[in-house]
């Protein structure tokens, strides 16, 4: 028990490490997006949203695909890891969700000339969110931990089927959305500040989704320790 | 040529969220991190 407890104290402070590097990143990239990029000439300074924006729309499809993979094995091992971990990357999911979902808009309303359109890319996204709202709600309502377990992991696969359509939704379907300029079979067409700023956005972004998953597991187990000696 | 738009507030709006969310999901991890490095589960 002694074992679990170091465990779970030896993962928050990986977990503090990664969290901190991340936020002084952040910092990094703003100064970068503010001071280092070129502004764009047709959409102005609402431009620079994008280097917050897609990094964070990455980080939530990476969440929450994982929270599918993670479930999916969890089916096959009935390993209680992997779910601890699931429902960790869901959290974390949530969180760069809500960036995605809050500076989209945000972003549009400016080049669209609209805060949201119901097209497939979007709606689907919002659909995403929810349906981990719904994740996090099931098991809450669930007091046995491997009927919670089982059901989130089913729900946590419904979500990864998801995660491949919104990707490939701005070239299945008539979308405002513009398509991808780096995860594309063809090369980044941005130019070099740009690529440059948004790569780093993208590394700094995935440092803090490790960093709040590490946390978050780790604090689980720290609890799920303390729970068992009581 | 022509010179871009004036749409500032809307970057200063994005940029104001993405560091209140991020920067405040991990003040709030940091703090469950210390509390199970002091001792106790790190959930209230």
């Amino acid at each position: 028990m002694s074992d679990s407890r170091a465990s779970a104290r030896r993962i928050v402070t990986r977990g503090a490490v990664l969290t901190g590097a991340g936020l002084a990143g952040l910092a990094v990239v703003y100064v970068l997006a503010l001071a280092y990029t070129p502004t764009e000439i047709r959409q102005g300074l609402a431009q620079k949203i994008f280097y917050l924006h897609a990094p964070a729309a990455w980080s939530a499809l990476l969440a929450f695909s994982l929270v599918g993979i993670a479930g999916g094995l969890y089916l096959w091992l009935k390993d209680e890891r992997l779910d601890r971990f699931a429902v960790s990357s869901a959290e974390t999911g949530l969180v760069f969700s809500l960036v995605m979902l809050t500076t989209g808009p945000i972003w549009g309303k400016p080049v669209w000339g609209t805060w949201w359109q119901w097209d497939p890319r979007l709606t689907l996204t919002l659909f995403l969110f929810f349906l981990f709202v719904g994740y996090l709600a099931l098991r809450g309502a669930l007091s046995d931990p491997e009927e919670r377990a089982r059901f989130s992991a089913v729900v946590g696969l419904l979500g990864l089927i998801l995660v491949p359509f919104i990707h490939l939704s701005v070239y299945l379907f008539r979308t405002v959305h513009p398509q991808p300029i780096v995860l594309k079979p063809s090369a980044p067409s941005l130019p070099d500040a740009m690529l440059r700023t948004l790569l780093i956005s993208f590394l700094v972004y995935t440092v803090l989704y490790l960093g709040f998953v590490t946390i978050r597991y780790g604090v689980r187990l720290a609890r799920e320790v303390e729970v068992s000696r009581a | 040529m022509p010179s871009p738009p004036a749409n500032g507030e809307y970057m200063v709006a994005a940029y104001v969220i993405t560091a209140l969310v991020l920067g405040g999901a991990g003040i709030v991890l940091l703090r469950q991190a210390f509390r199970v490095l002091r001792g106790s589960s790190g959930e209230t």
